[in-house]
């Protein structure tokens, strides 16, 4: 299906944050528009899909199209709020966590590129991958990171960027 | 629906791609004297054996055991083959009757992304001489490189370790014992030294001196390190218990020596201590190697092109770089080794063609490898 390089890919780095730091919570995959999606859940991962960009004239098939599939993955950082009796300031180590949660992804996406597989639900609702076979790799680009602060509230909002490369299923006729 | 044409919807099988992120570059000291006449050993000519490829790159002992040492990732790899076909024409048309292979040849070029000692003497072609680091050294005045590398302390056992050397505490630390407990101290060696572990020049002799086989003219040497100051035989001190020197990495390299290397840590060799290396514009010395360059790919196949006899063709840069943004301050660049390189002739046992290199493909899982 259109949509297994994108499984693949957030079932992956999902996999890889599990050891990175077993504590961190990774929520859905969500179309862009769809973000934030309620109940928003601060410090944990999202993975948003926002766009498909084709690969030039270098790979080119009418066939197999090759496409990039244009991701963030993103999240939100409240902070953590003082117990009482504490005396620093309160929700003050948003800057740490962002910064964690950067590494944590960095960490996660490596080593950039992952194998392939079909995801269907199965009778017990359960995400069921198949690799495909022949065996099949997708790749994706460094990550890039940003953040935005928002005064009124006063979460910081963190997505690091990547581009999937993925050769797209033969269509036949 | 109609049936397209392949060639109008450029079907391809997706696991005939070769896609991976670059090359890395494994060589090994070719031995001027012994040529391509004995087998592989640790002491070069090391003819790798292509059948027991693919090559396990994420474990670089596997390839060092080979023989073949890991020079780290290369950029901008550019094969160019410069084999000819001659053509026979005849008739008043000039067909083309037959054709003939004549001048056999290929050049490489490449950048070393690392540079080290190894990745220096390969890119300068010279050999590079290393840069003793004690103090109160006598004769630097007589010539950049004319300083005695006194003092000394004497070796008495060596052992190479076992990969990965202690590293993570896994594997064993090599370790060269002196002569004496207070060696280290005598030789000013401290544990981060750097240094250099090879015998003595016998001022007299001539020829291709030293396991790294550098040639000395007859009656041009008088210093009795230069051996030691051409010696690949260089390591970094992480600890120092009496007359127990360990070392963070073996001693590697020193195969071209004639008729046949001593290997490295012999009994009676001199450790000296030093600060670095230089290699020199000129000169005769053109430094021989065997070379192994990996490509491995996404889907695990790997592409590995083995050279049995390489050598420096031309050395185009030492500090060609590669930028780093630094915006509004001064420029900042990453220095490469570029160097062009020749395939030497090797007469291939196996059929008697004399050929300059092997391009091996090992299929992926599940590959069709008729196809």
């Amino acid at each position: 299906m259109y949509v297994d390089s994108i499984y693949s890919h957030y079932m992956y780095v999902k996999g890889r944050l599990a050891t990175i730091n077993p504590a961190r919570t990774v929520k859905a995959i969500l179309d862009a528009s769809d973000w934030p999606a309620p109940p928003v859940v601060t410090e944990a991962f999202y993975l948003l899909v926002l766009a498909d960009s084709a690969a030039g004239r270098q790979f080119y098939s009418a066939a197999i199209p090759v496409k990039f599939h244009h991701v963030q993955w993103v999240w939100i950082n409240k902070g953590t709020d003082l117990a009482q009796g504490q005396r620093k300031a309160n929700r003050g180590d948003r800057f740490f966590t962002m910064m964690q949660m950067r590494g944590e992804l960095t960490q996660a996406l490596y080593p950039n590129f992952c194998e392939k597989s079909t995801w269907a639900l199965d009778g017990a609702g359960n995400f069921e991958s198949t690799p495909e076979n022949p065996v099949e790799y997708i790749t994706w680009t460094p990550v890039e990171f940003q953040k935005k602060s928002a005064q009124d509230s006063g979460v910081s909002w963190g997505s690091g960027a990547t581009k999937i490369w993925d050769m797209t299923d033969l269509i036949t006729s | 629906m109609p049936n397209f044409p392949l060639s109008l919807t450029q079907q391809f099988r997706k696991n005939k791609l070769v896609v991976g992120a670059g090359f890395r570059a494994y060589f090994a000291p070719y031995n001027y004297a012994i040529g391509s006449a004995v087998a592989n050993s640790v002491f070069g000519p090391t003819i790798l054996d292509l059948t027991q490829g693919p090559f396990n790159i994420s474990t670089p002992s596997s390839l060092a055991a080979l023989g073949f040492q890991d020079l780290g990732w290369i950029k901008d790899f550019k094969r160019t083959p410069e084999s000819k076909i001659g053509q026979v024409r005849s008739g008043y048309r000039g067909a083309v009757r037959a054709q003939y292979r004549g001048q056999v040849g290929e050049t490489a070029e490449w950048k070393f992304r690392e540079y080290g000692r190894m990745q220096y003497k390969l890119a300068s072609g010279t050999n590079v001489i290393n840069l003793m680091a004690a103090s109160g050294l006598s004769g630097g005045t007589t010539g950049p490189l004319s300083a005695s590398g006194a003092p000394f302390a004497v070796v008495s056992a060596y052992n190479a370790g076992v990969a990965p050397y202690g590293q993570g505490g896994v594997g064993v630390a090599p370790t060269l014992t002196l002569t004496q407990a207070n060696g280290a101290t005598i030789a000013q060696i401290g544990v981060g030294s750097d240094i250099v572990c090879d015998q003595d020049y016998v001022v007299g002799t001539y020829g291709l001196e030293g396991d790294s086989g550098t040639p000395v003219y007859q009656n041009a040497v008088t210093d009795i390190d230069y051996i030691r100051k051409n010696s690949d035989y260089v390591a970094q001190v992480s600890a120092i218990n009496g007359a127990v020197l360990t070392l963070t990495y073996p001693f590697v390299g020193g195969g071209s020596g004639s008729p046949a290397p001593l290997g490295p840590g012999q009994p009676g060799y001199k450790v000296q201590a030093i600060k670095g290396w230089a290699a020199r514009e000129g000169g005769t010395f053109i430094s021989e190697w065997s070379g192994l360059l990996v490509l491995n790919t996404v889907d695990v196949c790997q592409v590995a092109i083995y050279y049995p006899h390489l050598s420096i063709m031309s050395n185009k840069d030492m500090v060609g770089s590669w930028t780093i943004e630094n915006a509004g301050t001064t420029d900042l660049a990453g220095a490469e080794l570029d160097a062009q390189f020749a395939a030497l002739a090797f007469d291939d046992p196996e059929d008697g063609e004399t050929v300059v290199s092997y391009i091996a493909y090992y299929v992926r899982p599940g590959e069709q490898p008729q196809i």
